[in-house]
């Protein structure tokens, strides 16, 4: 089912990221992490990423639009490369032929779009694309999460006094878990691992809300400023 | 971390507690600062916190938007949704 799980946690499926993950190889690691980890975050500040990724998204959200007609069903199109992670500027709609709730297929949309965009074989990413294909499960499972929280808040708040170092430790352990329930994919990931995907994944998100935010300003201007050619003029006589 | 620990004797190596201060670190420095910096100290769980919160914002927030792009590309015609998008081009 997930590619994710069989590689556990390597991210370097296919050489992008020089080997990160690589089990016996922890002390050329400390080296090429320090230098692998800049350009990973800056990736997603790159003013050029963005401008793929706000191309990529519009027109996979124009072909949502165009085959739903208006009733944004995803019909069943050409299949997308989950394999192939390359910045083409070419859109990829989804071919799964279930309905979804709209406002659910603009997210999956937008973050295929992401997945897409994204450089490099992070697990996240890798879940999302085979996301794509298996969409019933893992929206149902998604709910489930918020309940968990709050019983982990009220136990921390019980036992909060006495901050021991067993503790501390259950603490954190707790709250990885919840983390690794966040991002898409890193349910059973290690400490490093789940750090490195969480710290790509915000970079990955927040480009994806300023992209949303910027076009959904373009398009709700653009519809003050055009005068809707159906309404009558109010002196017509 | 127990578990941490036998993960490591597995591969053959150790997970320093350096190496996670700088994942935790590297984390922080992506999250939007609330409190004020209190040199360096950085305690992992409140790291974690932040970021958990963090992401369950960037999630409502495109929850948010993509219903507002939602009813924005139902209302708009199609000649001004291309203009818009050929606008946000240029942007």
């Amino acid at each position: 089912m997930d590619d994710s799980s069989d590689d556990a946690g390597t991210g370097a499926g296919t050489g992008t990221t020089a080997g990160i993950f690589l089990p016996g190889a922890r002390k050329r690691v400390k080296l090429s992490l320090v230098k692998q980890q800049q350009p990973r975050e800056i990736h997603w500040k790159n003013p050029a990423q963005a401008k793929i990724y706000n191309l990529r998204l519009i027109n996979s959200l124009r072909n949502l639009t165009i085959d739903g007609n208006g009733s944004k069903s995803q019909s069943p199109s050409s299949s997308s490369s989950s394999s192939s992670i390359t910045t083409t500027k070419t859109a990829q709609s989804s071919s799964v032929g279930t309905k979804l709730p709209p406002s659910r297929a603009i997210k999956e949309a937008a973050d295929s779009a992401l997945a897409m965009t994204a450089r490099g074989q992070t697990r996240w990413i890798r879940a999302i694309l085979s996301r794509r294909r298996q969409m019933r499960k893992i929206v149902i499972a998604k709910p489930k999460v918020m309940k968990k929280w709050r019983r982990v808040e009220k136990e921390g708040g019980g036992g909060g006094g006495g901050r021991g170092g067993e503790e501390k430790k259950k603490k954190v352990k707790a709250k990885l878990k919840f983390l690794g329930h966040l991002v898409p994919g890193c349910t059973k990931a290690s400490m490093v691992d789940l750090l490195e995907e969480t710290a790509d994944y915000v970079a990955a998100l927040e480009l994806q809300v300023r992209t949303m935010k910027a076009l959904s300003d373009a398009l709700s201007s653009a519809s003050n400023v055009t005068t809707p050619p159906t309404l009558p003029p109010p002196f017509s006589s | 971390m127990s578990s941490r620990r036998r993960q490591s004797t597995n591969n053959g190596s150790r997970i320093t507690d350096e190496q996670i201060s700088d994942l935790l670190f590297r984390l922080r420095e992506l999250l939007p600062e609330v409190h004020g910096r209190s040199g360096r100290r950085v305690s992992a769980s409140k790291v974690l916190q932040e970021t958990c919160t963090h992401i369950m914002s960037l999630h409502r927030e495109v929850d948010d938007l993509s219903e507002r792009l939602l009813e924005l590309l139902a209302t708009t015609e199609t000649s001004s949704a291309q203009a818009a998008i050929i606008r946000s081009l240029l942007l």
